[in-house]
Formats: C-alpha cells, sequence, structure tokens
C-alpha cells in the first residue's frame, strides 16, 4: 500500500506561464528507496517540496496515508511525517549538531531524554559525541550531512525525502550516506525518495524515476538495473 | 518551554548582534528612565501645589474690560454679596479677612505719643446702643477679623502665639497683645471699647478672650523711622468674622473684606464664575485663580517636566527608528535560521514568540540595569534642568515679563519658588518604564516577526542557497 501519492499534480510558478510539473502520477511505498533523476530545471526541487509540504500543491492531489497535504496541517506534515535531507544541509549554523537534532526533535513533539536519542541518532550516521557537541559550521560537509539525515529521521517520519544526498561529498562519504539511506528503507520500513544526479546513486536505489520537462516517467526497477 | 530555552541558546549564538542591541535598548531604557522619573516627579509636585494653593479663587476687577465698557461707577462688592459668593457647591472652603482702622477708647496704645493730637471726648456706649453724638477720632490701632479658626498663618507658625485664655471664638470677644495687655494692665476678662471710623462713629465694647505673645518686631523695618501707634502690630486687635459682620464695621468700607473662595475642583473655575455673575457679580470684574503665583512656584518644575516630556518623545521616536533599522539589519542572517526552522515544521508562531522572548531576554536585563542607571543619573539632571529653568523664569521676571497678579492674592503670603526637587520612583513610573521596555522589545522583535509571517520556508531557503 502507497504511503504517498501524487495524482494529476501540475505546477506552475506565480508571475509565469510555463508549467514546471506536468500530470505527475506516482505512488511511493514504505520500504523503498525512489531515485528520482533529471536534469537542472527539470523540476526535481520543485516536486520535492510540494512532496516535503514547503510549497503547496495547487493543481493535482498529493496525498499522505490518504490525506491532502494541501488541506492538512502543513508544519505538522513537516515536522513529524516528513524528513528532508537538503543538499546544502540547512541546519541552524551557530548551533551544535547535537542542539540542531534536539530542536527538530522538539519540534516533533518527541517526548522522554531527548539529549540521549539525538546522541544515539547522531552516532548512528556516524557522528561521534565530540563531533556533536561541535558547531555545524566547524563541521566538514559530509558530517554536516549526516547531521542532516540525522536530523531527518530524529522524529521518525514514514517518508524520507533526500535532495540530493550525495552531492558535496567524496565517494567514500556518498556511500556511507547511501547505506545509511538504504537502511532506511529496508530495515525501518521508511519510504526514501532521492533526487539525484549521481548515476552511482541511481544504481543503489530499488525504484528510479526520470523528470524531462516537468513529466515523469519510470525507467527502471532495482533488479532490471 | 523549548522555545524559552532556544530563545536563551539564541542569545548565546548571537553575541555580536545581541549585544549591538542590548547596547540600544539601554542607552533608551536609561534615558526613559530619567525622563519618566523626573517627569513623574514634576507631575506629583505640581498636583500637590494644585490642590494646596491652585484652586484658590480672586474676585478683581477686569480693568480691561472696564476700560471698553459704558460703566459710569464702579460698584465694588459688598460683605453681603462676599458671603453669599462663599454659599456655592463648586467650593471646598471659603475664608474671610478684614483689616479696618479703629479708635481704641479710654486705653493707653503703644506709641501714642508719636500720634498727631486728638481730641476723642464724648460718652461710650456699647454696641447696643451706639451714639451718633460721638466725635470723629483719629484711628490708633487696627482692628484684625479672620474666620479661620486658627486666626492667622503667623498664630500657625507661631510668630505671634495664645498665652493666655483663649481665642476670640465667641461674638463680641477679642484678644491683645502682651505688649498692650502689659501696659494698660489689663487680663483676661477685661473690656476694651472701640470706635469705628465710619461718618456717625459707634462704640462697641469687646471683652478680652485671650492674650498672645508676639515675636515680631513691632513695625516691618521700612516703617521703624515713622513709629505711628496705627502702624504697631502689638496696637492689632484681633477678634472673629462675625463680631464684625454683627457691628456693621464693614458696610462703611466694602473693600476692608478679603474673601477666599478654594475650589473643590480647579477645573470648577468657569463654573464658580459663572453661578457669581448669576449671584449679581457684575461683568467687569474676573474671577481668577492664582496664576501668576502658580507660574512663579510651579513654572520652572513644569518647564521642565515639558523638556523631559518632549526629550522622551525624541528619544522614543529616534530609538524606535534605530532599533528597527538594527533589526532589519540583522535579518538577513534571521532570514537563513527563519527559513531552517519553518522547514523543520515549526510554527510562525512559535517562532514569533521565540524572537520574541530573545528581545524580552535583553530587554528585561537592560531593564534592570536602566534603572540603575535612570534612577542614579536623574537626580543631577532633574537638579540642573530645574536651575536653568529658574535662572530663565527669574530673568523673566527681571524684565518684567512675569507681573504678579493684585487683588487677593497680592495679601497672601508669597510661596517660595520651589528650587529644587526630591526625585522619586514611584509604582506609576516603574509601569510607564516597563511599557516603554516593552514597546522597544516589539520594535526590535518586530520585523523579524514580519518576515516570519510574509514568507514561506522554501522561498527563504532557495534565496538563501
Amino acid at each position: 500500500m502507497s504511503v504517498l501519492e501524487l495524482n494529476d499534480v501540475c505546477y506552475t510558478y506565480a508571475g509565469t506561464t510555463k508549467q514546471v510539473l506536468r500530470n505527475i502520477h506516482i505512488a511511493f511505498e514504505n520500504g523503498k528507496v525512489y531515485g528520482i533523476m533529471g536534469k537542472s530545471g527539470a523540476g526535481k526541487s520543485t516536486l520535492l517540496s510540494l512532496i516535503s509540504g514547503l510549497d503547496i500543491c495547487r493543481e493535482g492531489r498529493i496525498t499522505f496515508q490518504g490525506q491532502d497535504v494541501a488541506t492538512c496541517n502543513r508544519d505538522d506534515y513537516r515536522a513529524r511525517k516528513i524528513g528532508v535531507i537538503f543538499q546544502g544541509y540547512n541546519l541552524l549554523t551557530n548551533a551544535t549538531a547535537l542542539e540542531n537534532i534536539e530542536l527538530a526533535m522538539q519540534i516533533s513533539g518527541c517526548k522522554g531524554n531527548i539529549k540521549s536519542r539525538a546522541l544515539e541518532l547522531l552516532a548512528s550516521v556516524g557522528v561521534t559525541k565530540e563531533m556533536a557537541k561541535r558547531k555545524v559550521l566547524k563541521l566538514s560537509g559530509g558530517e554536516q550531512q549526516r547531521v542532516g539525515i540525522a536530523r531527518a529521521i530524529s522524529h521518525d517520519p514514514d517518508v524520507v525525502i533526500a535532495d540530493e544526498p550525495t552531492g558535496n561529498l567524496d565517494h567514500e562519504t556518498q556511500d556511507v550516506i547511501m547505506n545509511e539511506l538504504k537502511k532506511l528503507a529496508h530495515e525501518q520500513k521508511k519510504c526514501v525518495i532521492i533526487v539525484t544526479h549521481a548515476r552511482k546513486v541511481a544504481s543503489d536505489v530499488d525504484e528510479l524515476w526520470g523528470l524531462n520537462g516537468g513529466k515523469l516517467s519510470f525507467i527502471k526497477h532495482q533488479n532490471k538495473m | 518551554m523549548y522555545i524559552f530555552t532556544h530563545a536563551i541558546k539564541n542569545l548565546g549564538r548571537n553575541k555580536g548582534r545581541n549585544i549591538m542591541m542590548a547596547f540600544m535598548i539601554l542607552l533608551l531604557i536609561a534615558t526613559s528612565v530619567v525622563a519618566i522619573v523626573i517627569n513623574r516627579t514634576s507631575a506629583s509636585i505640581i498636583d500637590d501645589y494644585k490642590s494646596r494653593f491652585g484652586s484658590k479663587v480672586a474676585i478683581d476687577l477686569d480693568y480691561d474690560k472696564l476700560a471698553t465698557s459704558s460703566v459710569s461707577s464702579v460698584s465694588y462688592i459688598t460683605t453681603k454679596q462676599s458671603i453669599d459668593f462663599a454659599e456655592s457647591e463648586y467650593l471646598l472652603e471659603s475664608s474671610f479677612d478684614a483689616k479696618i482702622s479703629a479708635h481704641i477708647k479710654d486705653i493707653h496704645v503703644l506709641d501714642e505719643e508719636n500720634a498727631p493730637d486728638t481730641s476723642t471726648s464724648g460718652a461710650f456706649g456699647s454696641n447696643q446702643n451706639p451714639s451718633p453724638t460721638e466725635e470723629i477720632a483719629m484711628p490708633n490701632m487696627t482692628l484684625i477679623a479672620s474666620s479661620r479658626k486658627d486666626i492667622s498663618d503667623e498664630f500657625v507658625s507661631e510668630t505671634r502665639k495664645l498665652t493666655s485664655g483663649k481665642y476670640p471664638i465667641n461674638t463680641g470677644e477679642c484678644m491683645i497683645s502682651e505688649q498692650l495687655a502689659t501696659l494698660n494692665k489689663l487680663k483676661v476678662g477685661d473690656s476694651l471699647k472701640l470706635q469705628d471710623m465710619g461718618q456717625n462713629p459707634k462704640t462697641y465694647t469687646l471683652k478680652i478672650s485671650g492674650i498672645f505673645t508676639d515675636h515680631a518686631s513691632d513695625y516691618p523695618s521700612e516703617e521703624e523711622q515713622f513709629p505711628l501707634p496705627w502702624n504697631n502690630r502689638h496696637n492689632e486687635v484681633f477678634v472673629n468674622m462675625d463680631t464684625i459682620l454683627d457691628t456693621g464695621i464693614l458696610d462703611n468700607d466694602n473693600r476692608a473684606l478679603t474673601a477666599i473662595y478654594t475650589l473643590k475642583n480647579p477645573s470648577d473655575l468657569k463654573a464658580f464664575q459663572k453661578e457669581l455673575k448669576q449671584k449679581g457679580l457684575p461683568e467687569y470684574y474676573k474671577v481668577t485663580t492664582d496664576e501668576a503665583g502658580y507660574q512663579s512656584v510651579v513654572g520652572p518644575v513644569e518647564e521642565m517636566s515639558s523638556i523631559t516630556s518632549t526629550f522622551l518623545i525624541v528619544i522614543l521616536v529616534m530609538g524606535a527608528i534605530i532599533l528597527s533599522v538594527l533589526s532589519t539589519m540583522s535579518i538577513r542572517e534571521r532570514k537563513y535560521e527563519i527559513g531552517v526552522l519553518r522547514a523543520m515544521g515549526m510554527r510562525k508562531s512559535k517562532i514569533s514568540i521565540s524572537f520574541l522572548f530573545e528581545s524580552l531576554i535583553i530587554t528585561s536585563i537592560c531593564l534592570l540595569v536602566g534603572l540603575g542607571i535612570g534612577n542614579v543619573v536623574a537626580q543631577p539632571v532633574a537638579d540642573t534642568l530645574l536651575e536653568k529653568q529658574i535662572e530663565i523664569a527669574n530673568e523673566a521676571q527681571m524684565s518684567g515679563e512675569m507681573q504678579q497678579v493684585g487683588g487677593a492674592f497680592s495679601e497672601q503670603e508669597e510661596q517660595p519658588a520651589l528650587s529644587q526637587v526630591h526625585i522619586a520612583m514611584d509604582e506609576q513610573a516603574i509601569l510607564y518604564i516597563m511599557l516603554v521596555a516593552l514597546g522597544l522589545a516589539t520594535i526590535s522583535s518586530l520585523s523579524g516577526i514580519m518576515y516570519i509571517t510574509r514568507y514561506e520556508p522554501m522561498k527563504i531557503l532557495v534565496e538563501r542557497n
């Protein structure tokens, strides 16, 4: 059963006439890693912002567990249902890695010993306790991306969306990050959606989709790639 | 709760920006404290003065109206009218004083050897049996009547003090000085005979109810070279108002009576004036409060209050502008933070509260420090301002710009001008300062809050990235 569905989704930026997304139909399921590939300007980031509730879908319908995202409380949706890993990390740079995770957990309403859970999460993505206490700006790109992943999964969302999660990372770190994302899907039964340019990343996903000229088309299933 | 924790942590994360903001807010609060405290103290001084002196009313001839009217002869306010005017619902109290020259008979008065030769023959009758045949005598004393239970300010300040007997509270009683009593071996219970200065002089008998001692000299210094008995203050005889009204002496001289009316509320002046006109007060009379006296005493304080009010407004307006600019300038770095927090699902309202908390924490610290600084600085600032205003007022007075209004107030003891104010911070001043601080906190977080409410997170993050 699909956790997230897009039905006939179209999108045009205000003040323009060009449709960035055209009649998108797709259903995402738990336990799978989805890859969406496309050239720059193909509409990947727009699609991501609609799925993650950062923007509103005005044409067509996006449903999360059967509920229309456009009509639900999008703050709650972002805080509890969806985890987003940004290409530019989008962490609070003057806060520590630990504080970033703690704050995300507090916003989503997590209870209990938040600090120890945040440290556990960071450790699970390879961020040590010492690194966790450093300000984000004093961490490397790869370390920041790991913090971003930890933040995205800190509130145990059903869907994790990653925008070029390995874009700024070396090959070794790319592998580590991809493994983390695959573990989320295959072990924790999350739905992971990755927007990427990287062929290596694309080859690691369960389902690959292409976005071209605003149109989304199925490319391959993993076992056929 | 986490919003509050986040706000506190954020203060430490953005030290540079917050120190700059705190410095500005501290400056604004400290200056506001000075201005508000001086203003409040001045206001309470002015209110106190108004309640004590500002509501006293004088009824004087309006010479401007007289000059333009076709009145051929001026009619003075009669004693009956003066008393009738006192029957008003607008008045808190009224008091009457009268000073009448008279001739004291059969006994010696002080300095009588300096008086011109007078032959005052004729029978002395009681006030019940006035004799129309009595000869006109030269005045040799002053009869003073008062409706006050404490007689006069001199008895309150104990320049004059009752040494035996009691105040003349009953009709027909009088009070004399020790000097006059000693000269004539008079004591409480003895009687005096007085003759008025009317065209048909009458003689009245008064019983001595009290004797007072007088610590002042016989004459005011400028009159010492002419020591005449009617000017010698030890020849003054005090009676109550009823005694003098019963005699009818005042009917001969309407102007001998001074009436002081005190309004319940200074704002009732116009209504009281209307009532007096209805009771027959001629149009060419004006009803005024002691504006000149008020100005001479409270004027500098009022000016100081006015300066601090203007200063406060300028400071707050300028401060609000500077804070808004600082806040807007710092929004560039805050924009990213807003975008991240919104992307994480933090509600607009919570981010706004968090920003407001940050401003409130900074402002609260500044408020405490500012209250201390302001409280210390307020007194010297007030002293300097008041000193300057007194100088200006004195210069204006010297150049004749400020003239004392005559009439009833010229008879009153002049109030000393307020030469110093003791600055004190009251609850209302603290409340005003807290409101100012709250306003500053709101302004300093306003641009951030406006930004939060206007933009969607994606737009902010896309712009930044």
